[in-house]
């Protein structure tokens, strides 16, 4: 009977453990049952009007102002916390903002080399690259103002960029040389679309420009309206335009290659920028959102009512989202269903709802969604599904590892329970210490790092003591790393967001291609050579102190100058 | 600090490790070299006392200082004595770290071990035959941060004494995971332990009666 009972108990908390991980398995679909606020940031008087941008672990978002008295226009750098990392400001850009930022990996071209980036363009005509880990301009260019400067997506092609200014067209190297500037039409929050080495581009009389390779200008006049997008490319030839009439919006259709335009439909008023996923183009305005399906000719399927004049976005793959532009605000999540329909699957609300022009970021990482949403009201809200810190190392793994310890666990404490029920106090005592001894063991890092933290004096510890003019200004305020062989030195740094010494150290030797021996002891990760030079062992110093316990348990702060030195 | 001396102290070149093999040896050897260990079924459980707790250190070094070699060195001390008691923790330290990893902590973690079997031999941990629980709790928690703290002292001639200090007070959480560790492994363990051994020695007594017997009888 005894054992019948503890069966019975066993496979109940055995289901109590799985019910929630096989409920989670089928809400995966659901997108946004799983999503939960994790903060929120009101950057006050100013307003956002693009979207945020994520870039590795950072946040970049700009805000936008009329008057200074409001608010300094200004592009924020966040972690995933919600903390700033740096705020560059621009007090001479007070017109109406939207430019959406930019992100351009390092590279080199036949016109030169570049850094990893962040791209701006201001409403006063300044364009600024900058340096994504600390705000620092790697170059700047400064384009024409008239009534207002560049408003519109730059766009990339290869190793240069296509700047939307206010009267035309600039082309920059990555590297910050212009290579040319073309006067064209005035513009507004237009932006250029590359096809076959030229550049194709709308401006506010209804005008579509194209400039060839050999910087030669042809015009097609669209109709008596304004173009306020990108150009959609269809069919590797055709051009879709939505071009925005007084009372309502028109969808044309361009062909490059005959100069032809044909009507596709007939819209309604102050169009977004429509978005291409796939076969299809999602058009908003402020009466509808619109499917169109340019498998073949480009023909409109079904129409939503809704109010949009933004940006449209489209997140986790499926889910089409448009900011709702009223004042009650909100997201309308469309999707398009096995038959081809467009149809609304969700409205996203929160307490700060307000008129929403800028899309929603949204991406994956490791199984876990993250989206970041923002209203003119410049509302920062981030959501995620089972919030967790950013981790370099977490893996499916490692959830498994967590999963099947938890399991464990549960079924440890259960037991404890039971046999303390039963009055067998001693087993209990089994099982109890068992749970406690898992308990620390998956802790441990955690607790060896707190305790560190707590014992060793760290506050005197300064980057700033050991910098070296030598170093770029590029590292001020970032991690760096030093290996100080018996015979060389390599420095490299301009590092951000890495937790701990080994974490850091790992992306530095395999982003310079040097070797790591790394080995298991009951102390944690163990350094046994760099670049295959082990000599008398290894020692870390974090900002001038040597570290105490193992490299993979000792935190760094976001400017941390670590030096490995060869003994 | 960690990192400059692995996880016990400098490693050793071949000729200095060695010397520290066959010292240690020599000492199992004579701690072992009593009258009813020369009997070949004691050899053999001894033996593979040695190699199953050998095994079970290897087995157990991924997770961050678990270490089964205390709590045994308790128990054997308690239930073969203190010669034996220093013998399996110098023999068991050694063999373990042929594939651990040999160094200067070698002897620091054999004299741990040893002084660890003293205790246990010195403390009536077994009472009428049966293992007193709570003593092998209290003496597993004591005996992890005495243990920690003699291999620790490998590092002494490389640090100075402020750093000897940091050195002791970062590696706490290590002792309390030893502690820790000790005293599950003596909560499910201890008593099965102490009764192999029991039986072991039981079946020998019975042995030699019957050698004995035949031998008188005869």
């Amino acid at each position: 009977m005894n054992r019948m009972r503890v069966i019975t108990t066993f496979f109940a908390v055995l289901l109590f453990v799985l019910a929630p991980i096989s409920a989670a398995e089928s809400n995966d679909n659901n997108w946004t049952s799983d999503l939960t606020q994790q903060w929120n940031i009101d950057f006050e008087a100013v307003y956002v009007s693009t979207k945020p941008v994520i870039v590795d672990q950072s946040i970049y978002v700009r805000t936008s102002s009329s008057t200074i008295d409001n608010g300094i226009p200004a592009i924020y750098s966040l972690d995933f916390s919600g903390n700033e990392q740096w705020k560059v400001t621009n007090p001479n850009s007070t017109k109406q903002d939207m430019s959406p930022i930019l992100s351009v990996s390092a590279g080199n071209g036949e016109c030169g080399n570049w850094p990893d980036m962040l791209l701006i363009g201001w409403s006063d005509g300044l364009f600024q690259a900058l340096n994504p880990i600390n705000g620092n301009v790697i170059w700047q260019h400064s384009t024409e103002f008239l009534n207002w400067g560049i408003t519109g997506k730059a766009t990339l092609d290869q190793d240069s960029v296509i700047i939307p200014t206010r009267t035309g067209i600039d082309k920059l190297c990555l590297d910050g040389d212009l290579e040319f500037s073309q006067q064209l039409g005035l513009g507004w929050r237009n932006s250029p679309t590359s096809l076959d080495g030229g550049y194709w581009i709308g401006d506010e009389s209804g005008t579509l420009w194209h400039v060839s390779a050999n910087q030669s200008v042809n015009s097609y006049s669209i109709g008596e309206g304004k173009i306020r997008h990108q150009p959609l490319i269809i069919d590797d030839d055709n051009l879709l335009i939505h071009l925005q009439l007084p009372t309502e919006s028109e969808l044309h259709l361009l062909d490059t290659i005959t100069g032809e335009s044909t009507t596709v439909a007939k819209l309604g008023p102050s169009p977004a920028m429509p978005e291409i996923t796939g076969q299809y183009v999602i058009t908003a305005d402020a009466s509808y959102v619109t499917l169109i399906d340019c498998l073949e000719n480009c023909q409109v399927i079904n129409q939503v009512p809704f109010t949009s004049n933004g940006e449209v976005s489209i997140i986790f793959d499926d889910y089409i989202v448009v900011p709702y532009n009223s004042q009650e605000g909100g997201y309308g999540v469309f999707t398009i269903s096995d038959e081809g329909e467009l149809y609304l699957l969700d409205t996203l609300n929160f307490d700060d709802d307000w008129y929403g022009t800028a899309g929603i970021a949204g991406q994956e990482v490791n199984g876990q969604k993250q989206m970041l949403v923002v209203n003119d009201n410049a509302n920062l809200k981030f959501l995620s599904t089972d919030y967790v810190l950013p981790l370099e190392s977490s893996n499916a793994d490692s959830d498994w590892t967590t999963i099947i310890a938890m399991l464990l666990a549960l079924i440890i404490i259960s037991t404890t329970g039971i046999q303390l029920l039963r009055e067998r106090f001693q087993s209990a005592f089994k099982f109890f210490i068992l749970f406690i001894t898992i308990l620390v063991y998956f802790s441990l890092g955690d607790i060896i790092s707190a305790w560190a933290d707590l014992v060793n004096d760290t506050d005197d510890s300064d980057p700033e003591d050991i910098w070296s003019e030598d170093w770029p200004d590029d590292w001020l305020g970032t991690q760096v790393v030093i290996f100080e062989f018996k015979d060389g030195l390599i420095e490299s740094g301009g590092y951000v967001s890495h937790d701990d010494v080994l974490q850091l150290t790992k992306h530095v030797t395999s982003e310079l291609g040097i070797d790591l021996e790394i080995s298991d002891t009951s102390f944690g990760k163990y350094v046994v050579s760099i670049d295959g030079k082990s000599g008398e062992g290894w020692e870390y110093y974090v900002n001038g102190q040597a570290g105490t316990i193992s490299a993979e348990y000792q935190s760094l702060d976001s400017n941390a100058v670590v030096v490995w030195k060869q003994l | 600090m960690f990192q400059s001396y692995g996880v016990h102290g400098p490693v050793l070149g071949p000729v200095a490790g060695l010397v520290i093999d066959i010292v240690l040896l020599g000492l199992a050897f004579w701690m072992l070299a009593s009258p009813d260990m020369k009997k070949i079924s004691n050899i053999l459980t001894f033996v593979t006392l040695i190699f199953g707790i050998s095994l079970a250190r290897i087995l157990m070094s991924p997770l961050p200082n678990i270490q089964p070699v205390t709590v045994a060195c308790l128990i054997i001390g308690a239930q073969l004595g203190a010669r034996r008691g220093v013998a399996f923790a110098v023999l068991v330290t050694m063999i373990s770290n042929f594939i651990l990893g040999d160094g200067i902590w070698t002897i620091y973690q054999a004299i741990g071990w040893s002084i660890v079997a003293i205790i246990g031999a010195q403390s009536k941990l077994i009472i009428d035959n049966k293992l007193q629980l709570g003593k092998l709790y209290f003496l597993g928690i004591a005996s992890a941060f005495l243990f920690d703290f003699i291999t620790s002292l490998s590092v002494i001639g490389t640090v100075n004494a402020g750093e000897f200090i940091a050195y002791l007070i970062n590696g706490i959480p290590y002792d309390v995971v030893h502690a820790l560790g000790n005293v599950t492994m003596a909560a499910w363990f201890g008593i099965w332990f102490s009764s192999v051994i029991t039986q072991y020695q039981s079946m020998e007594e019975i042995e030699q009666t019957v050698v004995d017997g035949y031998v008188i009888g005869s």
